[in-house]
């Protein structure tokens, strides 16, 4: 009993409700007050302790479908199959349902289609068919069930009785009829059970994948599964970041103001003045580079940006190939997806020109960057040996808070070729590598810090 | 196995005594947090009676029910306990010529401060403690219901001071000590989703999702609570403020709007909704000049609607 509402919550963090040991074990004492006789209650039960926002409670609705359907179906032996089945046992009825694996009734016997599945779920207990995780592991999962159900056994005996007096031809058509049902059964068992982990381990494993390689490196199958991750990650950081203890509206006791105005008092406190603390309105320039190689990059960022909206302060957004073009308005119209895909279409694929970029992004920004703003370029610096625009950087360097310059080309090929990232590195409070969203991620999370 | 079945109907049959219509979901989530003694999480859309669901509960339970309205700058003294001050001020006036007595023999400073240390924090003892709702809900002697309202509006810090009370039913004063319920008080909180809640909070609670109600549903709690509404007049209502909710407004009509209409209905004397009716009786269910805006055009398609 208890393994089956483990394994069902296993299910369920598969499927991305985070569950903790407390809620594991208030789940226990759920089934346990309620019984597992009720489905419906069962599921109104369990979510209203397993599922805590809205979107959790949609997974779980899900899971819990997928997962009492698979596991409901053995007990249909008891509770169908045999009309004479004693009395005291429906008695227990409660107790076998919702069961599930293997702990089915085998039927006496007339061999029904439920009784091969229980024997078939009996079998898939004992090889611990829950442990499969990978789809290329089913071959050799159907070959373990298969020897529990001994079906080399089976079949010896089959080929055997074909070759008798006609009523033990008889039974062997039978037998192979009950070995077909037994065989689609099992396919059919074993599809569920991979739907049951939700792909869980192979979803991971691309998960870290794509966070650590090069985003040039990684195909459009990858790419098409980017958003999705970044999102996750934001959500994360966001969260992380979202915190904000209230910070005392005014400052601390000034206490020569307090004593000098109040000597006319006898000395007596009786007004009191505050160091005035004041809040800072800063504001986040982006500037992303759209040419070729680092077209890519400059997504995965502004995508980042724009999930982290709520936690940061205003940001504005700037890409180039030439000359700079402000962007922030495209991303309060459309969608973060759709709004990449026009300026892609409307800026994008140019050789970049620094020189250009830098003093035109100067000219737009020029009047707003103060000592509370941070800037945040992406870009490999490559130029193609045009001007550099340096000067119009190091003047926005003076005037910032920041100028932070993300780079995805890994530490060792800066400097060589046209890669003009050292003399960059002179107008830049930091110049970081960010080959791969791990890096990027963490990157953020420090700037978040800052700032916040 | 069925007894938990009996009990749930029990409670929504019990519920319904005192008006209120629970669906099945409300109240099994009540009997486990009685089962579990476990405080419930209510989210839902304003308007679709999370903070009824308390009051019913405490008339169904009569048990008093303590109520705290969370906003921002809520704090312990005023959630929680605090002083009484000037009892204490008070006492310290009253008393100053016992204290004369008391120490009246010592001869020197130490010694009388030796002999104040013999007497307990006489001043500092349940009898100064002002009781705010969450200490009263611990304190009452036969079990309470203790309504934490929209959670969402209060700050962060208040959230980690709930923490001790949901999980051990218990609060600790720093110049007292634990404090621990007498009686197991019956916790709600209601969000209004505003911002998350923090896991720490959600994990100590059961979650409660109440949404707008099925047609059906919805009927049955006009009914109970509008019982002078004539079948028809009701149905025509209920199908009409679901057709509303399908448009895109501002603020969706929620129950207590209906509730709301199907009263003021009452007052005018309507056996059926006409369009001119409903013209002008739209300002009682949606609260925006806009959603009016919206509505008004589609008046006649949306009461042509089947219930």
């Amino acid at each position: 009993m208890e393994a089956t509402l483990l394994q069902f919550i296993r299910h369920l963090r598969h499927a991305g409700v985070g569950i903790s040991t407390a809620e594991t074990l208030d789940a226990m004492q759920v089934a346990v007050s309620l019984g597992y006789g009720d489905r419906q209650l069962l599921h109104d039960g369990l979510a209203s302790c397993l599922a805590k926002s809205e979107e959790q409670r949609q997974l779980f609705s899900r899971c819990f479908a997928q997962f009492f359907d698979l596991a409901e179906t053995p007990n249909d032996t008891t509770h169908t199959v045999d009309p004479e089945i004693p009395q005291d046992r429906s008695a227990d009825d409660g107790e076998t349902a919702g069961e599930g694996e293997g702990q089915g009734q085998g039927g006496g016997g007339g061999m029904g289609s439920d009784a091969l599945r229980a024997e078939l779920m009996r079998a898939a207990g004992d090889v611990d068919l829950a442990a499969m995780q990978y789809p290329t592991q089913r071959g050799i999962f159907r070959r373990r069930i298969l020897d529990a159900l001994n079906d080399s056994g089976r079949r010896e005996r089959i080929a055997q009785l074909a070759s008798g007096s006609p009523p033990e031809q008889q039974q062997a058509r039978w037998l192979e009829r009950e070995r077909e049902t037994q065989l689609a059964q099992l396919s059919e068992l074993l599809d569920r059970q991979l739907l049951l982990n939700n792909n869980a381990a192979t979803r991971e494993f691309q998960e870290t994948l794509m966070r650590d390689s090069q985003l040039s490196a990684l195909d459009t199958y990858y790419r098409d599964r980017l958003p999705p991750l970044i999102r996750k990650l934001a959500k994360k950081l966001a969260a992380k970041h979202r915190q904000r203890y209230r910070r005392a509206k005014r400052g601390r006791l000034d206490l020569g103001k307090t004593l000098r105005r109040n000597i006319a008092l006898g000395g007596v406190p009786f007004h009191r003045y505050w160091k005035s603390t004041r809040r800072e309105k800063s504001e986040i320039f982006v500037l992303c580079d759209l040419s070729g190689s680092v077209s890519s990059w400059s997504q995965v960022l502004m995508l980042f940006m724009q999930a982290l909206a709520d936690v940061l302060p205003n940001t504005r957004s700037f890409v180039f190939c030439g000359e700079s073009v402000e962007v922030s308005e495209l991303f309060r119209q459309h969608d973060a997806d759709e709004a990449l895909a026009i300026i892609q279409q409307r800026h994008g694929m140019g050789s970049s020109d620094y020189g250009r970029a830098l003093n035109s992004f100067r000219q737009l920004v020029e009047e707003r960057v103060n000592r509370r703003s941070t800037i945040i370029i992406l870009g490999d610096g490559r130029g193609n040996g045009g001007n550099t625009g340096i000067a119009a950087l190091r003047e926005l360097y003076h005037r910032a808070r920041l100028v932070l310059w993300f780079n995805p080309e890994s530490q060792g090929r800066w400097n060589t070729g046209d890669s003009e990232i050292r003399r960059y590195q002179t107008a830049c409070h930091y110049v970081a590598e960010c080959g791969s969203l791990r890096k990027l991620e963490r990157l953020l999370d420090e700037l978040l810090t800052l700032i916040r | 196995m069925n007894t938990a079945r009996q009990a749930i109907d029990e409670l929504i049959s019990q519920l319904a005594e005192q008006g209120y219509i629970a669906s099945e979901q409300i109240a099994t989530t009540l009997h486990l947090a009685r089962a579990l003694q476990r405080p419930i999480l209510i989210e839902g859309p304003p308007g679709v009676g999370k903070t009824e669901l308390a009051n019913a509960s405490a008339a169904m339970l009569k048990l008093p029910l303590f109520r705290l309205q969370c906003y921002e700058g809520l704090d312990e003294s005023k959630a929680l306990y605090d002083w009484k001050y000037s009892k204490q001020l008070l006492y310290v006036q009253v008393l100053k010529e016992q204290l004369q007595g008391i120490l009246g023999g010592a001869n020197d400073l130490s010694a009388a401060v030796e002999r104040l240390h013999n007497f307990d924090d006489i001043f500092y003892s349940e009898r100064f403690l002002e009781p705010r709702p969450l200490l009263s809900a611990l304190q009452s002697d036969d079990g309470a219901v203790l309504l934490i309202d929209e959670i969402d509006k209060a700050d962060y810090e208040f959230e980690s001071l709930l923490l001790e009370i949901l999980a051990d039913f218990a609060v600790t004063l720093p110049e007292i000590g634990t404090l621990r319920a007498k009686h197991k008080p019956l916790v709600l909180l209601t969000s209004n989703n505003t911002r998350d809640l923090s896991d720490a909070l959600k994990r100590r609670c059961l979650h409660l999702y109440i949404p707008f109600p099925e047609a059906e549903l919805e009927s049955r709690i006009v009914q109970s609570r509008v019982p002078d509404v004539a079948d028809s007049l009701r149905q025509q209502l209920v199908t009409f403020v679901h057709g509303v909710r399908q448009l895109d407004l501002k603020k969706q009509p929620a129950i207590s709007e209906t509730i709301d209409w199907a009263r003021s209905l009452l007052l005018l004397h309507a056996d059926s909704l006409s369009a001119a009716l409903v013209d002008d009786s739209l300002n009682v269910l949606l609260k925006y000049e806009e959603d009016i805006n919206i509505v008004r055009p589609e008046i006649t398609r949306l009461l042509s609607q089947r219930y």
